[in-house]
């Protein structure tokens, strides 16, 4: 496997901030000097960015009465279907031995046979459906949710933080033009992780704050040098109007407890 | 996904989840009230993911519905080595990918839509770009072999954790990131056009 193709294997972790650090560190160093892999990056970037969950759930597009009746209506499915297997079975045996004019034994006898035989196929039919996970894969899981979806919160709100410190304060350079082509490029990933990353966080306030945080990065994304300064300044009073260093802090604090404390 | 045996997000976790460990055992003896809290709890959940497999409303009403009846028919052997909505979600999925095997067709997905790039689509033109992307998009999506497709799905749209995907599919979390990939490659060379025009 070449260096490429393992770099490109880990992208989409990289992506979805589920990397070790130390591996998160080598993909960066790597794309800073290989253009084909941050081609790669930017493709996969645009394709996660066109999937997404719907702004409305399925559920909510149906009615409360939909809602009320549901479990009842499970209910009457259940007493429509009470036996599967050998009520059908049966019938069809019923219908063969009726035909064929066999004796009641050999029809009770090949009656029997048949609900095995379908017991059997329903029991490889349905087996796959209603196995339950088992306690290995289990196991962890609630705890290392949290912690995963936490570190890369965490991280995210970190890498926020350092783009806002960069937009906020950098000063203009010769010919009185602030130079932004490093934090265009950062905004831009950040954009595209917080479509993702909003959805998945735990509370609400939190999804709040990385939507704001998305808005100010595709709007920095987008900015394009030969606007000058006037474009970053409107992204600049955005950022203070609300706040949003202040309240990545906060968000830094609340998932880095330990940087704080 | 708003499971908190899979998240462990909910403030009052611990007491649902002693709460849902009782309604079990209830439901597991006849306790038909026990059951219909059950249903009503879930029943949201298991018509999301349905539908976003399935992509129409009909037919996820109907996969939701089947599972919690053979929810009910399999409760005797449910353990609780996994959570209950897992176990639930794994039988949702795997009726909705049974009946994409058997009925391989086209249909509207409404559960794709364009993300908000901070510009509001004002003209009709733009309007009219937009959807036919999400119509590119439906078609590219269901293009794909069915498990990378419901791992896509089920990981980006449904919003679950790849480990929840794991769980669901009863597979390992190597196997979906692997699904993962080749899915999000097929989707990305499908969709070049797009990012081309983008």
């Amino acid at each position: 496997m070449t260096r490429h193709t393992r770099i490109q294997r880990h992208l989409y972790d990289d992506i979805t901030g589920d990397l070790p650090s130390d591996l998160h560190a080598e993909i960066e160093e790597h794309l800073r000097t290989c253009s084909t892999c941050r081609t790669a990056r930017a493709s996969m970037l645009q394709t996660l960015s066109l999937i997404h969950p719907p702004e409305i759930l399925p559920s909510e597009e149906r009615s409360d009465e939909f809602w009320q009746t549901f479990a009842s209506r499970v209910e009457q499915r259940l007493v429509a279907k009470p036996e599967r297997a050998t009520g059908a079975g049966m019938r069809v045996v019923g219908d063969f031995t009726s035909l064929l004019g066999m004796r009641w034994r050999s029809a009770a006898a090949i009656a029997a046979a048949f609900a095995v035989l379908a017991g059997v196929v329903l029991l490889v039919q349905n087996r796959a459906p209603e196995t339950e996970p088992t306690r290995a894969a289990h196991a962890t899981a609630p705890a290392s949710t949290v912690t995963q979806v936490d570190q890369k919160a965490a991280r995210y709100f970190r890498r926020s933080q350092a783009v806002l410190v960069g937009l906020t304060n950098k000063k203009p350079e010769s010919g009185n033009r602030i130079d932004l082509e490093a934090e265009r490029e950062a905004s831009h990933a950040l954009a595209f992780e917080a479509r993702i990353l909003k959805h998945q966080m735990p509370d609400v306030q939190s999804a709040r704050l990385v939507g704001d945080l998305e808005r100010i990065f595709i709007g920095v994304a987008n900015s394009s040098p030969r606007e000058g300064n006037r474009e970053i300044e409107l992204i600049r009073g955005g950022i203070r109007q609300e706040n949003l260093l202040f309240k990545v802090r906060m968000a830094q604090a609340r998932y880095e407890p330990d940087r704080y404390h | 996904m708003p499971d908190p045996a899979l998240s462990g997000h909910s403030p009052a976790g611990t007491g649902r989840a002693a709460d849902e460990q009782q309604l079990i055992v209830q439901a597991k003896v006849g306790d038909r009230s026990a059951f219909r809290c059950l249903v009503e709890r879930y029943m949201k959940d298991a018509y999301n993911v349905a539908y976003s497999l399935l992509g129409d409303h009909h037919s996820a009403e109907d996969v939701a519905q089947e599972a919690f009846v053979r929810v009910h028919r399999s409760l005797n052997t449910f353990r609780g080595e996994s959570g209950f909505g897992t176990w639930l979600y794994r039988i949702v999925t795997n009726l909705s990918l049974n009946r994409l095997k058997q009925a391989a067709r086209r249909r509207t997905h409404e559960v794709l839509s364009l993300p908000e790039d901070g510009v509001a689509a004002h003209d009709a033109s733009q309007l009219l770009q937009q959807a036919e992307t999400t119509e590119h998009l439906e078609r590219a999506l269901h293009e794909l072999p069915t498990l990378q497709r419901a791992v896509v799905i089920l990981r980006h749209i449904d919003g679950l954790s790849t480990k929840q995907v794991s769980r669901i599919l009863g597979c390992s979390e190597g196997t979906v990131k692997t699904h993962l990939y080749r899915g999000l490659g097929h989707l990305r060379k499908k969709l070049e056009h797009l990012h081309n025009n983008r």
